[in-house]
């Protein structure tokens, strides 16, 4: 398994198989889906882990904040998710993908991954330290993928640390 | 260089805008790493600091990583969302 690493030019830089590529990228544009029709699932609790409210103690403030912030954070995070499926959607060169990420970019990725996990986390029923109960192929098999995803963040995050 | 006597409403101001605070709670999937990259790249703080704060969210399921006016503390918890941590603003005292 290969994750991120920094370039001299200082840039980011991961190369990923077609099928990975092709797995993080839908992954991103499921993750943007979910956001852009979130007026459909109002209560579904991968939503409510990605815009949660901002006040415990008050439900009328934890309101009026998403009022006023819920749409462009969510916008936010619905362009972060697409510049991952952009990203990869250049054509593959032997089987493989490179991705290069400035300082901004990477950026972006590094909260949509998270976003995914979190997603991915909320869907397994990931709730505390300890692994999830996993009750079958699929999960089994989606419980790989949020691993990955969490060695591609951590080789990120260490190459762009200054 | 008297002017500073012009403004004695500016500190009562500044008092009684203080009363707020910015929370990040612990979560079973952020990582450790990024918590603190998290920190460091948007608070400014140190490793020191940031690595702190962030062993204090994953001990003791919070921790304050910021005190101010209502106002900041919103666009704080606005900004920690958009990094996936899970962030709430309430009053100090509270």
């Amino acid at each position: 398994m290969t994750g991120f690493r920094r370039a001299k030019s200082g840039e980011a830089v991961a190369t990923f198989s077609k099928e990975e590529a092709r797995m993080l990228a839908d992954l991103a544009r499921q993750v943007a889906d979910m956001l852009t029709g979130r007026a459909d699932a109002p209560s579904d609790p991968a939503i409510e882990r990605l815009l949660p409210d901002a006040y415990r103690d008050s439900d009328e403030n934890a309101a009026e904040f998403r009022r006023f912030t819920e749409a462009q954070l969510a916008d936010g995070k619905v362009r972060n998710a697409t510049s991952i499926a952009d990203a990869l959607s250049a054509p593959a060169s032997k089987g493989k993908v490179e991705v290069r990420l400035d300082l901004p970019s990477a950026g972006a990725w590094v909260r949509s991954l998270t976003d995914i996990r979190l997603t991915i986390a909320s869907r397994l029923g990931i709730i505390d330290e300890t692994p999830p109960t996993l009750r079958n192929g699929s999960e089994e098999m989606l419980m790989a993928i949020y691993e990955w995803l969490g060695y591609q963040l951590e080789t990120l995050i260490h190459a762009i640390d200054r | 260089m008297t002017q500073v006597l012009d403004f004695p409403e500016l500190d009562e101001l500044a008092l009684t805008d203080q009363p707020w605070i910015t929370l990040v709670w612990n979560d079973p999937v952020n990582l450790m790493s990024y918590v603190s990259w998290v920190f460091r790249s948007y608070f400014g703080f140190d490793k020191t600091e940031a690595d702190r704060l962030m062993l204090i969210v994953h001990t003791e399921g919070r921790a304050v990583v910021a005190t101010g006016s209502r106002e900041e503390m919103e666009r704080h918890v606005e900004a920690m969302h958009g990094f996936g941590l899970w962030a709430t603003l309430q009053k100090a005292d509270a």
